[in-house]
């Protein structure tokens, strides 16, 4: 039972990391048809951002919520920053060409970037503590702080982006560019500055995951985004790509896969089933989880 | 909340296919002009195309003194134009409401806009209520009468309607005709592409024949009516 509940918690919060990087991934897919393989360099950058943040401002040496906060929202702006010049420079310019043109820039995005990191931030290094760290047991079961501010995060910006994508007239709009750009356009609609907006609230949420698993794990590296980032696509595509409800669905039914896997068959399976999951779901609802329509192939 | 439309040498390409031929129309502040034609003579083509939708390889579009060609479709809006499309095209995920607030997209007096969503449910209560369902639940006629009435959201000085009858029965047909009439007599220009020239021809001040691209003929709306060319054609003899 301890065991359980242990898995549980752990799942749920690794979950709701895939979920807020799963998100990105769907939103593009959701008003421009594109896999943004390079969604994952984009978490990638924040937590590198967010490490030169942290050391610059002196938070990294004196841990405080104000301080964490301050790298958070920077870490977010930059990725922000970030996730719209890539769809200005890389994808813009093709938006009358294939999608196969469009796959391909992605993944020549994806690359690039990666080595860019790898180029300069080299193969890996320690992330300070943003908060001052704490653990307590609750009944058997271990839990931590960062936990906690993984949940309250997460949970924050649930609600901020359901909040966006619901009430606002830019949710509406992407709603509707998504179904149709014509028919946006005879609103007066401009798609390009939805499809910019859709850009910058994903990576907005990838910068915030990245701070939450840098602050975790306390290491940080170039190829954390092919990693991380393929497996949070894994769950957009399990929950039903472009479906928002779907993403975080699939993210956290992947978290849960994973540590319940781990925890009781062997830590061995714990980044097959992913895979596994991903078959399964081709295999007899290709649509995903929450997903309306078969996504045409590529 | 008028303003004149003209249309001069309008000519558009699908590749190598010419769909217009040197279009020119003229429609006339507040008055309800009808453009006929049977299917495939470009009528849609024309819409698209004064919507900035699609790209003429020349020709121009005024409303009043301002050229429309070049502009991308979504300032054309603002210049004054809207339509409501053939198909209709609700957005079928977003509920009634809110396809009536995108359709006020361009606008940020809030009060106005309220002001004209009780205009549009004034219109037609069945959209009202309707205002928390899926565009995509409603019927043939309720999604049509959401195209116009979203389409009317932004304050067009022109509103171009694209065969609103279109796989309508007859009684919802005459209903919104009806609107289209009051909607004119509040001041705004309609433009209203329509095979049903019957209906269309007595609703508006102004007719065009559209064949195959290029306009053939272009009379008063009475005068069409009563022409014998025209009820072999299009009016069923
Ligand atoms: N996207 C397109 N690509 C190629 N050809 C097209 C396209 N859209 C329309 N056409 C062609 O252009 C011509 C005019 O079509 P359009 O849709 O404007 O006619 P229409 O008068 O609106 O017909 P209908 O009454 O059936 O709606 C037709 O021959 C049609 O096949
Ligand atoms: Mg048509």
């Amino acid at each position: 039972m301890t065991l359980l509940l242990q898995q549980l918690l752990n799942g749920f919060s690794l979950g709701a990391i895939y979920a807020l990087i799963a998100l990105g991934y769907t939103m593009v897919y959701g008003t421009l048809q594109l896999i943004n393989f390079a969604h994952g360099e984009v978490y990638m950058m924040g937590a590198f951002a967010a490490l030169y943040l942290a050391k610059v401002s002196g938070v990294a040496d004196n841990p405080t919520i104000p301080g964490a906060i301050v790298v958070m929202l920077g870490a977010m702006a930059f990725c922000a920053v970030l996730g719209m010049t890539i769809e200005r420079v890389a994808y813009r310019p093709l938006r009358n060409s294939s999608r196969l043109n469009m796959l391909i820039t992605a993944i020549g995005v994806s690359l690039l970037l990666q080595n860019l990191g790898l180029l300069m931030f080299g193969a890996l290094q320690d992330f300070p503590s943003l908060l001052p760290e704490a653990r307590w047991t609750v009944s058997g079961v271990m839990v931590r702080s960062n936990d906690l501010v993984i949940f309250g995060v997460t949970a924050t910006l649930m609600v901020v982006l359901t909040w966006i994508v619901e009430r606002t007239q830019l949710g509406r709009a992407m709603r509707a560019v998504s179904h149709s750009r014509d028919a946006a356009a005879l609103m007066g609609i401009p798609a390009d500055r939805i499809v910019v907006a859709t850009f910058a609230i994903g990576s907005v949420l990838a910068g915030a995951a990245a701070v939450l698993v840098a602050m975790d794990k306390h290491t940080i590296r170039p190829d954390m985004g092919m990693t991380f980032g393929l497996k949070a696509f894994v769950a957009a595509v399990l929950g039903g790509i472009g479906s928002v409800p779907g993403a975080v669905a699939g993210g956290l039914l992947l978290g849960l896969a994973e540590t319940l896997v781990s925890g009781y068959v062997s830590s061995t399976f714990r980044d097959a089933i992913a895979f596994l999951l991903l078959i399964l779901i081709l295999l007899y609802k290709p649509s995903g989880l929450f997903g309306k329509h078969v996504p045409e192939k590529v | 909340m008028s303003a004149t439309l003209a249309v001069r040498g309008l000519s558009v390409f699908y590749g190598q296919m010419q769909a217009l031929h040197g279009v020119d129309i003229d429609v006339p502040k507040g008055q309800i002009t009808a453009l006929l034609g049977a299917n495939g003579a470009g009528k849609t083509t024309l819409l698209r195309t004064i919507s900035g939708l699609n790209t003429p390889r020349s020709g121009s579009v005024r409303i009043d003194e301002t050229e429309l060609v070049g502009k991308p479709a979504h300032e054309v809006v603002s210049a004054g134009i809207s339509q409501s499309p053939e198909g209709r095209q609700v957005f079928p995920n977003l509920t009634v409401r809110e396809n009536l607030q995108l359709g006020a997209w361009i606008r940020k007096d809030k009060d106005g806009v309220r002001a004209d969503m009780d205009r549009v449910v004034g219109l037609w209560p069945r959209l009202g209520e309707r205002l928390a369902q899926r565009a995509g639940t409603l019927s043939g006629g309720e999604q049509q009468m959401l195209a116009i009435g979203r389409a009317m959201m932004s304050r067009p000085r022109i509103l171009l309607l694209d065969e609103p009858s279109l796989g309508l029965a007859p009684v919802i047909v005459a209903g919104i005709f009806e609107t289209i009439q009051a909607v004119n007599q509040e001041g705004t220009t309609v433009l209203l592409v329509e095979q049903n020239a019957h209906l269309a021809l007595k609703i508006a001040h102004w007719g065009y024949v559209l064949e195959t691209g290029a306009i053939q003929k272009r009379a008063p709306a009475a005068e069409l009516l009563d022409d014998d060319a025209i009820r072999a054609a299009y009016l069923g003899g």
